[in-house]
């Protein structure tokens, strides 16, 4: 689902965010994403989703091949690339003027669905976050760990293959990450694909999923070529 | 990659989003009652002045134009010329295509005239001999001022004919002053267009900025950029057309007391000068100019600041 095959990405200021990045990811995989702050795992999944291109080597994510991607690359291109892949931030980025089931609904306004669909599939993903109770809610009045769980409901709503989250539990206790853990590992399990960055080592370690660890732009370990047994596909 | 979106439900998901957006930017326009409204008032000022340009200059072009139906040359002719000459010369000026009428005053009837209207009767019957000459005044058919410079040169070539006074002066002073106002409200036309797309562009940015936010996560989850400009389209479609009819109520109240004010004055500027509004083409116009502005300012604006947002 996501190929990396020596991708570099220089900003244009010179900086150096990746260099020389070659991993793969398969359908239904989950990988985290490890490293220090500005080791590159926030341009590395800007290069995915199509905001940043990339300088170097070849970027396939979901069959595009984003390589390409430069001023020919249209608006219209990119909006439907993004839409096969769901995004959580650490931030949430909710939208504080509307409701929860509207803020969930949001991806799906934009890619056209009628009323009817976008009231279905809302409710739909709430429930699969636990939270269908809360779907007139004002996110404020939400915790910490519920408006996250907002976000993925936001995130998965377009039933994306792809799944996307820069620092998800980066706010959040010890045991309220585990629980939005879980929550991903179930979309692991119905063949979604999953790419989390993350520093928080004790939390992911433990769970067993490999782990690409990045330092100063390059990947210097890599738990599946260490031998870990992994699915691909 | 998923295909599966079907044609059908996406097009008449498409204008029912076009439907709620222009309700939803309406709706965002009289949440600010003031700033939407000092916004209209600017816009409507700036449509206004070319307007008012515009309806005195087609004012003052019917107005010459009526002025030219009572437009007359009038002959003088030579001291030695008979009536039954005098008469033959206005039969064959009749015959002419640009002539309507011709009226034949003989000397004695200018006389008569003269010292009926001056009251110099026995001034004028000291003088033995009729110091006024017969003339001809010759109406003509349809006048515009090089049609009237023509038959005046014609006529004064006849050899029975002394001098030649036409009104023609006075008609191309009246039209030198309408295409000169017609003129300046072109050109002003253009230049507050160009205003007016900088204050809708203005709104917009306006737009823009205070919805960030949601503008980036749109973005991020998919949304097109002519979704996101979607809804500022129509904010620039309302500017334009509320705008425009707000400069049309104006206008139209202005070509009334104006009206008013030219019937109080005791001298006529202009015989047949009344300012008539710019009628329901007129009208219409203006709406089309403000409403096709609009959304063309909103256009590039929006294009503009919505790829300035860096995710």
């Amino acid at each position: 689902m996501i190929a990396f095959d020596r991708v570099s990405k220089r900003y244009e200021g010179g900086h150096q965010a990746l260099s020389n990045v070659s991993f793969e990811l398969g359908r239904g995989e989950l990988a985290f994403l490890t490293g220090h702050s500005g080791a590159g795992k926030s341009t590395l999944l800007k290069l995915v989703l199509a905001i940043e291109p990339i300088t170097g080597g070849r970027l396939i994510v979901n069959n595009t091949d984003l390589s390409k991607l430069s001023d020919k690359f249209s608006n219209k291109r990119i909006a439907l690339h993004r839409r096969q892949i769901g995004c959580v931030f650490q931030d949430h980025q909710l939208l504080f003027d509307r409701s929860v089931g509207d803020n969930v609904a949001v991806p799906l306004q934009a890619a056209g669905f009628s009323p009817q669909d976008i009231r279905k599939r809302v409710r739909a993903a709430l429930d699969k976050v636990g939270l269908l109770s809360k779907e007139k809610s004002l996110p404020v009045r939400l915790s910490g760990g519920e408006q996250q769980r907002v976000g993925i409901a936001r995130a998965v709503v377009n039933r994306p293959r792809i799944i996307l989250a820069d620092e998800p539990t980066g706010n959040l206790d010890p045991e309220l990450s585990a629980e939005i853990m879980t929550v991903f590992q179930q979309f692991q399990q119905v063949g979604v694909t999953l790419l989390i960055a993350s520093h928080d080592k004790a939390l992911i370690t433990g769970l067993g999923h490999r782990i690409i660890a990045l330092q100063e732009g390059r990947i210097i370990a890599d738990s599946a070529r260490a031998g870990h047994s992994q699915a691909r596909a | 990659m998923e295909k599966k979106q079907n044609k059908t439900p996406k097009f008449a998901n498409l204008l029912r989003s076009h439907r709620k957006e222009a309700v939803l930017s309406l709706q965002r326009m009289t949440d600010q009652p003031w700033s939407t409204l000092s916004t209209l008032f600017v816009i409507a000022t700036a449509l206004l002045l070319p307007a008012c340009l515009l309806v005195l200059n087609s004012s003052l072009d019917s107005a010459v134009d009526s002025f030219r139906s009572t437009a007359r040359v009038t002959l003088y002719l030579e001291a030695n010329i008979s009536d039954t000459q005098a008469q033959a010369v206005s039969d064959h000026l009749l015959a002419r295509d640009d002539v309507v009428g011709v009226e034949y005053i003989s000397a004695d009837q200018a006389l008569r005239e003269f010292s009926a209207a001056t009251g110099l009767r026995t001034v004028l019957a000291g003088l033995g001999e009729n110091p006024l000459p017969a003339s001809i005044v010759l109406q003509p058919s349809a006048a515009d001022s090089s049609l009237v410079g023509e038959l005046a040169r014609y006529a004064a070539s006849l050899s029975e004919v002394d001098s030649v006074q036409a009104d023609e002066s006075w008609i191309q002073r009246a039209e030198a002053i309408a295409s000169t106002l017609g003129f300046l409200g072109q050109s002003l036309g253009l230049i507050f267009a160009l205003g007016v797309s900088f204050i809708v562009g203005n709104a917009v940015r306006m737009t823009v900025e205070s919805r960030r936010a949601e503008i980036k996560v749109i973005k991020l989850v998919g949304g097109s950029d002519s979704f996101i400009a979607r809804p500022l389209l129509y904010t620039g479609l309302w500017y334009g057309l509320s705008g425009a009819l707000l400069a049309a109520i104006v206008l139209s109240i202005l070509v009334y007391a104006a009206n008013a004010a030219l019937q109080g004055q005791s001298v006529d500027l202009l015989p047949g000068l009344t300012l008539s509004g710019p009628g329901v083409n007129g009208y219409f116009s203006l709406l089309l100019a403000g409403a096709v502005l609009g959304w063309v300012a909103a256009r590039v604006a929006s294009w503009h600041y919505i790829r300035a947002i860096s995710l």
